[in-house]
């Protein structure tokens, strides 16, 4: 018999404090959000909470095909919704402190994520015959990409941006990003 | 400094990899010709399937009004006994079954199983003992595997009884709580209902219990004689509805549309207990032969499937929208479908034909609660006169459809 964990928190919103503390130790503070600087912490949150979520569903997927599923809805929140905040807050971070490494972070996400999800497939199809295989293998592995790609890209350095954005932030010349479609 | 390149890129990337993953091409049903109402002189046995009833509020469900008018109908057109049963295919009390007197939501809770037990209590039911009989549905058992959704079940039964015993009403909910069964019911001389607990399928799977299951369906659909058999339980083999995989992509940003994708949803047809459940199903269909009609809910919507495999079932049916509704989509063996309020009446001629109708009224005439008694009066009066045969099929005898080979040969 599987219970469910009710009346508890979200465990999860413990981490949100540790994310805010991280972005005060990085020397970032409120009054250096301009408007320009909105844009790449909105990036950076969209973006986090997006590839968090698709970690979730990854996790959800590989816990399915232990055994464990999804009886409801209810059951998604929980630690299974932690990457949601992890990722929202590391993408927001990361907007704030870094812009340059949040774009090699979401580059590194969907390429990895890209290649996880083609891996994932091929192995969903020869490890079982159901027809969900290749569609969690391809889950798993993409969301298992976005991980990897994520912590690579952002432990890159951003090269000659990134000085510049350091050069920038020490003499305090506002950033600038802007986004065109 | 400018991302606007790459970003774009990206941006281009990720709407192309999603775009076409909610598409899905539409697709024709058969025609068909309607069949007409035999005359109740030449009718056996009659048998509605109704399912998902479990949020009907009493005396504010245009669906369980008009099936009530129909059982009456039918009861006192033949008037003998248990030739009329009404088989409620689970779900019956949302969303968590039916709670301990204790709690805060038993009034509600046992409001919604007095509607679906009233349809059998009007004069002509009660004089010719028609019958109810609940089938189990996950919600039934509280919708998660617990000692309190357990608990929840056992007090559906409880109820069930204690009213029969109380008001004399022919209502049982069979398999009786916490047993798979197969509940064997025959009725007149044509027609056996074998009744199971599917729930306790995905849920406990008990695989020394299971082989005896496995054993008395088969004789359960061996011994039938000259008896059509309806295999009725809460799941499904074949539905074109959210259960059987349908989620458009952009709804929930695909987080829904991945997890049924990848099986990850106990009650969706492809995960892994569903997948078993359906497979050992098969399984005794193909040694004992299948059943005429597999009938069940879970998906809130109204259908009709031919089989699709030598050990399918020869038709199945989703009568699931009795007080909710969902989207269906096309399917393979789908012969009907629709989004509807509504419930099936199969009637066993005497002749040996059995006939399948399917009645339902405008969505707009799901509930009439929430409302003052003047307009609630209004919407249901509106409601029944709503109700019309949306679809008519014989699934046996002339003019059926030819039947699939037997899995046996």
């Amino acid at each position: 018999m599987r219970g469910r964990d009710r009346g508890r928190g979200r465990p999860g919103r413990r981490f949100v404090p540790a994310f805010a503390l991280a972005a005060l130790a990085s020397g970032w503070t409120p009054a250096q959000a301009h408007a320009q600087d909105a844009i790449p912490i909105l990036v950076g949150g969209a973006a986090g909470l997006l590839a968090g979520g698709y970690v979730s569903v990854g996790v959800i997927t590989a816990e399915a095909r232990t055994g464990r599923y999804l009886h409801s809805a209810e059951d998604a929140l929980g630690f299974r919704s932690l990457p949601v905040l992890i990722g929202g807050g590391t993408g927001v971070v990361l907007g704030a402190i870094d812009d340059r490494r949040l774009y090699n972070a979401m580059i590194g996400s969907v390429a990895a994520g890209a290649l996880g999800f083609g891996v994932g497939w091929l192995i969903g199809t020869q490890t079982a015959e159901d027809p969900g295989s290749p569609w969690a293998g391809a889950v798993i592995g993409s969301a298992a990409g976005i991980v990897l790609g994520g912590v690579i890209g952002m432990l890159v350095p951003g090269g000659d941006d990134d000085a510049a954005a350091n050069e920038q932030a020490d003499g305090g010349i506002p950033l600038g990003f802007t986004i065109r479609f | 400094m400018r991302r606007s390149g790459p970003l774009r890129t990206l941006a281009l990337a990720l709407a192309a990899l999603t775009a076409g993953c909610g598409a899905q091409r539409p697709r024709a049903l058969p025609e068909w010709t309607p069949i007409p109402v035999p005359d109740p002189a030449d009718v056996d046995v009659a048998v509605f399937l109704i399912g998902d009833a479990g949020a009907s509020v009493p005396g504010a469900s245009p669906v369980l009004a008009h099936l009530t008018t129909e059982v009456e109908t039918w009861a006192a057109a033949m008037p003998r006994d248990s030739a009329v049963a009404v088989v409620f295919l689970g779900d019956n009390i949302y969303p968590n079954g039916l709670h301990n007197r204790s709690d805060p939501s038993f009034p509600q809770d046992s409001a919604y199983l007095q509607a679906q037990m009233d349809v059998v209590a009007g004069p002509q039911a009660r004089a010719n003992a028609a019958r109810a009989i609940f089938v189990a549905g996950n919600h039934d058992w509280g919708d998660v595997v617990t000692e309190d959704g357990f608990q929840n079940l056992f007090n559906q039964q409880r109820l069930i009884d204690i009213t029969s015993e109380r008001t004399g009403l022919n209502i049982s909910q069979l398999p009786p709580a916490g047993v798979p069964g197969p509940a064997i019911v025959d009725m007149g001389a044509r027609t056996r209902l074998v009744l199971l607990d599917t729930v306790w399928w995905l849920y406990l799977r008990d695989q020394e219990a299971l082989e005896v299951v496995f054993e008395n369906i088969e004789a359960a659909l061996s011994t039938e004689g000259v008896r059509d058999v309806i295999l009725a339980a809460h799941h499904p083999l074949h539905s074109g509805g959210p259960h059987g995989g349908l989620s458009g992509f952009w709804r929930s940003l695909g987080v829904i549309y991945l997890l049924r994708r990848t099986g990850s949803l106990l009650q969706d047809l492809n995960s892994g207990p569903y997948r078993v459940l359906a497979d050992d199903l098969r399984d005794r269909f193909r040694s004992a032969g299948p059943p005429l009609v597999m009938a069940g809910g879970h998906d809130h919507s109204l259908q009709v499937f031919e089989a699709v495999e030598e050990s399918d079932p020869g038709f199945t049916l989703v009568s699931g929208s009795a007080s909710k509704l969902q989207e269906v989509r096309w399917a393979a063996g789908m012969q009907f479908r629709a989004a509807e309020p509504g419930y099936m009446k199969v009637l066993f001629l005497r002749d040996g034909s059995v006939d399948l109708f399917v009645h339902s009224a405008p969505a707009r005439y799901q509930h009439c609660a929430n409302r003052s008694e003047e307009r609630r009066d209004e919407c249901m009066s509106a409601g029944l006169d709503a109700f019309r045969t949306i679809y008519s099929l014989r699934l046996k005898g002339p003019g059926a459809p030819p039947e699939p080979p037997d899995p046996r040969n």
